[in-house]
């Protein structure tokens, strides 16, 4: 019986080396299954006689341990490397480029638009709309700019039947909010506008402006000059350079021009203060209140700010051109 | 406008480059476009003198000697305009002429002569054909007699020069002649040196002898339009080619000399400001009158254009006929030629206003025109045509008579300036002896009143009239700069945008995310894109005074602009291209224009980028669909979906939108033939939907609702209806069918074959119930199935296909 078990054992320690998993599972089903070597060995158990009996169940089992915990060693060590091997398989090449969706997007202008008024917001505008279809009195009459007057040459003009017209600037907006409301009035306004100008690098017969008009008792060029100032330096970066000259526009007196500085200075847009009769036009005293105003072309800012030298560009919705200010 | 700095320094001497200057206006507020210089491109041309001028037998050439003072040199040549003692340029042997081209020495075979050096017309002179004569133009170019010899001609001809090149502002008269420029550098010299500014420098010189009276009678009925009119003979002039000396201003003005009499109008008017006109005083009937013309009566003006006049024009009119349109352009009857002996020199002030309806009525803007209409100075025609005349007799002789004048120019009216004010407007107190010293600066006279000043600007000065343009001048001697900054103080409240900007941003942001790229597109175009996008719309706003076809009619819809953009980016190899417009379209209903914002959409290519993993995601009529669904999801809105028909789209691939049962717009596949018109082979879906109307719908707040804490009880079922059933109609009977429990209904197969019927389709779809307080069961959905089968078989006709 002893025999047996030594014996046993060394089957059991020749079978084991080097054998794959599935070969292991058989091995186990083969030495500890029901009907297996270990199992065969506790059927004799009965043969021998009762006193013996005891001592040798202990040494099967202590066989059957061993054994198990061996075979579970080497499983477990099998499994390891068949993993591994699964693994190798599944192997891919990381540095093929990956799955791409087509991607959303604002436009550029918008971007800028909405930078624009995230400044202006923050330093308490209300935001305001107009109709890009507007007639003569809006446009022009009540901006101080009479029929013939000379003005109008600056601002050709591109007319619709009836006296309509598409407004040249976003200005009509100022006259229909002093209508509208109140002083104080502290608002801006984002809209398209319409010239006839023939399109070249630096113009097009379509452009946006951004109109700010602030009107109230006691604001003075010194609240024009450092509101554009801080919008300037927000927009731009604190180390940019602001100008101001003087410049003509019939709405405002005195009338000023804005200039920034990278290096050379580029006319950014046009400001001033409230002409009295503007704020007549739209039935408020010039005696009592006092307001400034400017209107500054987007594209020119976003062109500035982004280095694009064409106009034209945003217009020609050349993907390959918005993809880059996704 | 080029304004020379070289004539400007013969007027007044100044320091500045070119550069400096152009600043130093700028901060003055005159518009500097940029500073243009112009150097002569030649090497050693002097001027000589023509001696012994032969033709050589039987050949087309002349032989002449050249004086240079120092050599006589032979020279040979063709041209046929010269005389024995004219002033030449010659290039000498070793030089250079306008072009680079280089002269030497050079022997004539044909002649057997050798010319040492070449004459020079104006183009070899690099000279701009517009400044110069008719007679300059032709052949050598010839210098007066008295023109020293030797010397170099870039020395006699003022060619090297540096311009400033001014914008026109609609109030300013100064930017347009040398003298209105050359008084704010008088200006600026004031202020550097802290005294007055002092114009009498640019005094014009008057003294002349006159005699006699000028017969033709004057008459200004137009009293209001013309306040000033002055009208002088000039007898016994000779009308002939200017002398040197005019001429060279002339170059410097850029105005192209035509004759004496004329030559000396265009001198006044660009150097002094003041348009004069000169008529021949034979070929004027029996009167000068100032009037409006009558409509329709006609003039040809010296342009050649015979033009019909309007009740806008102001006309200088004989007994019978106009013969001027006062302060634009003269009549060609009677313009002065070679043949005039008389001449009748009008000088005027005219009413701003009143020259620029005229000017624009016609279209015509001339160099008097824009000086009249910016304002010229009231007080001043009469000097210029003293003046004038003076020259006029220095040229072509003759004498001057006394002048037919009208004059009914009110004195100019002072302006007063508070002193509270300036501070209030500028937001900085300037104590009253600073604003005074800013007057002074500007040369304006002024009275102290205590706690204002009344200042009376110079006559020239039409841009101040009211107090806060004394204001601007204020802010413009102390320097825009010089003042410091503010942020704006008062009471605070939230700012906000509108309610359709607001939503308009959100919906911006919603598609981006859904991976849309936003497209700004033009919104004027060209009619025919209308056309050849089939959009079959009728009330089209166009515009009246378009300047190119490209840019005519308003949009009536995203579709064309947004296909143009498509053709461009395919035409360019874009594969795939997803856009998105938040964009304002047109109507027009033939009274009134209505714009709304519309939202365009519009697929081509695939969804996943090309890969090597067979994976893609062509953009369908599904895909675009569930994409609008998602994004009224988010906004909160649920439309419906219907069939209909758009002209651009696929008859039976085209659905209308509908909310709340009105039509806010539609989506659907591209017809091929459109699509194919813009060079696009793939298929192309497009969906338009009007913000305006979806904005008018009410967005119910989102308000919250309670998530099942138990897991779903799902089932699956499968329903076979005809084919022409709806697939709405099956989802409807559904959730009627179903207890509140049922959250999700999703359609996961349509089937259509074997072992079905050749009209029939099976719906198969997965349903999860979701209960707040239990797990469910399944036996809890027994009735649901009952009613289920009942109902399909009842309202569609179909079939409950069982698990």
């Amino acid at each position: 019986m002893k025999d047996k078990i030594s014996q046993l054992k060394e089957e059991f320690y020749e079978k084991v080396k080097g054998k794959t998993l599935s070969e292991l599972k058989d091995l186990e089903k083969y030495f500890l299954g029901r009907k297996g070597k270990v199992a065969e060995l506790f059927k004799e158990i009965k043969s021998i006689p009762k006193e013996q009996r005891k001592s040798f169940g202990e040494k099967i089992n202590e066989l059957k341990s061993l054994m198990e915990s061996v075979l579970r060693e080497s499983i477990k060590e099998q499994e390891n490397i068949e993993r591994e091997k699964k693994l190798l398989r599944e192997k891919i090449d990381v540095t093929v480029p990956g799955l791409k969706l087509q991607q959303g997007g604002l436009h550029i202008l918008t971007k800028t638009m909405l930078e624009v008024e995230k400044i202006f917001l923050s330093m308490g505008f209300d935001i305001m709309t107009g109709p890009e279809v507007e007639n003569e009195y809006y446009n022009f009459e009540a901006l101080n700019i009479p029929e013939f007057h000379p003005a109008r040459d600056m601002q050709d003009t591109f007319y619709l039947l009836n006296e309509f017209l598409l407004r040249t600037q976003t200005s009509p907006i100022q006259v229909r909010t002093m209508e509208k409301y109140k002083p104080p009035i502290r608002i801006i306004a984002i809209g398209r506008c319409y010239r006839k100008d023939p399109p070249d690098a630096h113009h097009f017969p379509i452009f946006h402006q951004v109109e700010g008009l602030v009107v109230d008792k006691n604001v003075s060029f010194a609240n024009l000059k450092g509101t554009l100032s801080e919008f300037t330096r927000r927009m731009f970066g604190e180390s940019v350079k602001v100008r101001f000259n003087p410049s003509y526009f019939p709405f405002v007196e005195p009338g000023a021009e804005t200039s920034i500085n990278f290096g050379g200075w580029l006319e950014m847009g046009g400001s001033g203060m409230v002409h009295p009769n503007v704020l007549k036009n739209a039935g408020i005293d010039p005696e009592e209140y006092q307001g400034f105003a400017f209107g500054w072309g987007i594209e020119r800012i976003a062109m500035v700010r982004h280095n694009i030298p064409d106009i034209r560009f945003f217009y020609r919705n050349d993907l390959r051109f918005l993809e880059q200010f996704k | 406008m080029l304004i020379s700095t070289r004539l400007l320094k013969e007027t007044i001497p100044f320091e500045y480059t070119s550069e400096e200057l152009a600043n130093e206006l700028t901060l003055l507020g005159l518009e500097v476009e940029e500073v243009v210089k112009v150097k002569h491109d030649f090497e050693n041309v002097v001027t000589a003198r023509v001696e012994n001028l032969e033709k050589i037998p039987q050949s087309k050439l002349f032989k002449l000697l050249a004086d240079t003072g120092r050599k006589k040199l032979q020279v040979i040549t063709a041209a046929t305009n010269l005389h024995n003692g004219d002033v030449v340029p010659l290039a000498l042997p070793n030089s250079k002429i306008s072009g680079g081209r280089k002269i030497e020495a050079r022997f004539f075979s044909k002649v057997n002569l050798r010319s040492y050096g070449m004459l020079c017309s104006y183009e070899e002179l690099g000279l701009d054909k517009e400044l110069l004569s008719n007679k300059e133009r032709e052949g050598i170019f010839v210098f007066p007699e008295d023109t020293p010899v030797g010397d170099p001609v870039e020395d006699v001809l003022p060619i090297d020069d540096e311009f400033i090149d001014l914008s026109l502002l609609p109030d300013r008269a100064d930017a347009f002649y040398l003298v209105g420029i050359a008084r704010w550098i008088e200006i600026l010299k004031a202020k550097k040196e802290n005294r007055r500014a002092d114009f009498s420098r640019f005094k014009i010189d008057t003294e002349l002898e006159l005699s006699g009276d000028t017969p033709l009678p004057l008459v200004v009925e137009a009293k209001e339009l013309a306040p000033f009119y002055s009208g002088r003979l000039i007898s016994g002039v000779k009308v002939k080619e200017s002398l040197y000396e005019l001429r060279k201003k002339l170059f410097m003005l850029r105005v192209r000399p035509i004759n004496n009499v004329v030559d000396i109008t265009n001198f006044v008017l660009k150097f002094y400001g003041q348009p004069l006109h000169a008529f021949d005083y034979d070929k004027i009937e029996e009167e000068v009158r100032v009037r409006l013309a009558k409509e329709g009566e006609k003039l040809k003006t010296l342009d050649g254009v015979e033009r019909t006049l309007n009740k806008w024009n102001l006309v200088i009119s004989d007994k019978y006929k106009p013969i001027a349109l006062a302060g634009v352009m003269g009549g060609e009857e009677t313009e002065v030629s070679e043949d005039t002996e008389n001449v009748f020199l009008e000088s005027a002030y005219f009413l701003p206003s009143c020259i620029s309806r005229s000017a624009r009525s016609l279209k015509l803007i001339t160099d008097a025109s824009i000086l009249f209409e910016k304002g010229t100075d009231p007080l001043f025609p009469e000097k210029a045509s003293l003046f004038a005349s003076k020259l006029v007799i220095k040229e072509a002789g003759g004498t001057a008579a006394k002048s037919n004048v009208f004059d009914d120019v009110k004195p100019p009216t002072p302006v007063t300036v508070r002193i509270e004010r300036i501070n209030k407007i500028l937001g900085r107190s300037v104590p009253k002896d600073e604003v005074k010293r800013c007057f002074d600066f500007e040369g304006f006279k002024y009275q102290d009143a205590g706690d204002s000043i009344k200042v009376y600007p110079p006559s020239f000065r039409r841009d101040i009239n009211i107090e806060v343009d004394l204001i601007e001048e204020v802010l413009r001697m102390k320097g825009y700069n010089s003042f410091g900054e503010e942020l704006l103080s008062g009471k605070l409240k939230s700012a906000v945008r509108t309610k359709e900007e607001e939503f308009l941003w959100k919906a911006r942001e919603t598609l981006s995310i859904l991976g849309l790229t936003e497209a700004v597109t033009v919104s004027l175009i060209n009619e025919d894109l209308v056309k050849k996008a089939n959009i079959g719309a009728k009330d089209i706003a166009k515009v009246t005074n378009p300047f190119s076809k490209d840019f005519e009619v308003l949009r009536p819809s995203l579709f064309p602009v947004l296909m143009d953009i498509a053709e461009l980016n395919n035409s360019r190899g874009v594969k795939s291209m997803a856009v998105f417009e938040l964009g304002t379209v047109f109507h027009f209903s033939g009274k009134r224009y209505d714009e709304e914002t519309a939202l365009g959409i519009l697929t081509y290519g695939d969804r996943v980028l090309l890969n090597p993993f067979k994976r893609s995601l062509p953009y369908d009529f599904y895909y675009l669909k569930g994409l609008l669904e998602q994004f009224f999801e988010k906004v909160g809105l649920n439309p419906q979906f219907e069939e209909c028909k758009v002209a651009f789209l696929h008859p039976y691939q085209t659905a209308e939108i509908i909310l709340n049962g009105k039509s806010v717009g539609f989506i659907g596949k591209v017809r091929d033939e459109v699509t194919k018109s813009f060079g696009i082979k793939k298929s192309v879906f497009y969906a338009e939907v009007s913000i305006n109307r979806i904005m008018s719908e009410s967005i119910p707040e989102k308000e919250y609702v309670p998530v099942s804490q138990f897991p779903p009880l799902k089932m699956d079922v499968a329903i076979v209806v005809d084919k022409s059933v709806p697939e709405y109609k099956v989802r409807k009977v559904i959730k009627d069918s179903a207890p509140a429990e049922l959250k999700e209904v999703e359609l996961f197969d349509i089937y259509t074959g074997e072992p079905l019927s050749e009209n029939e389709k099976n719906l198969a779809y997965s349903l999860a119930f979701y209960s707040e307080n239990r797990t469910m069961k399944r036996e809890e959905l027994e009735s649901f199935i009952e009613t289920l089968e009942k109902n399909v078989k009842l309202t569609l006709n179909g079939k409950l296909r069982k698990e």
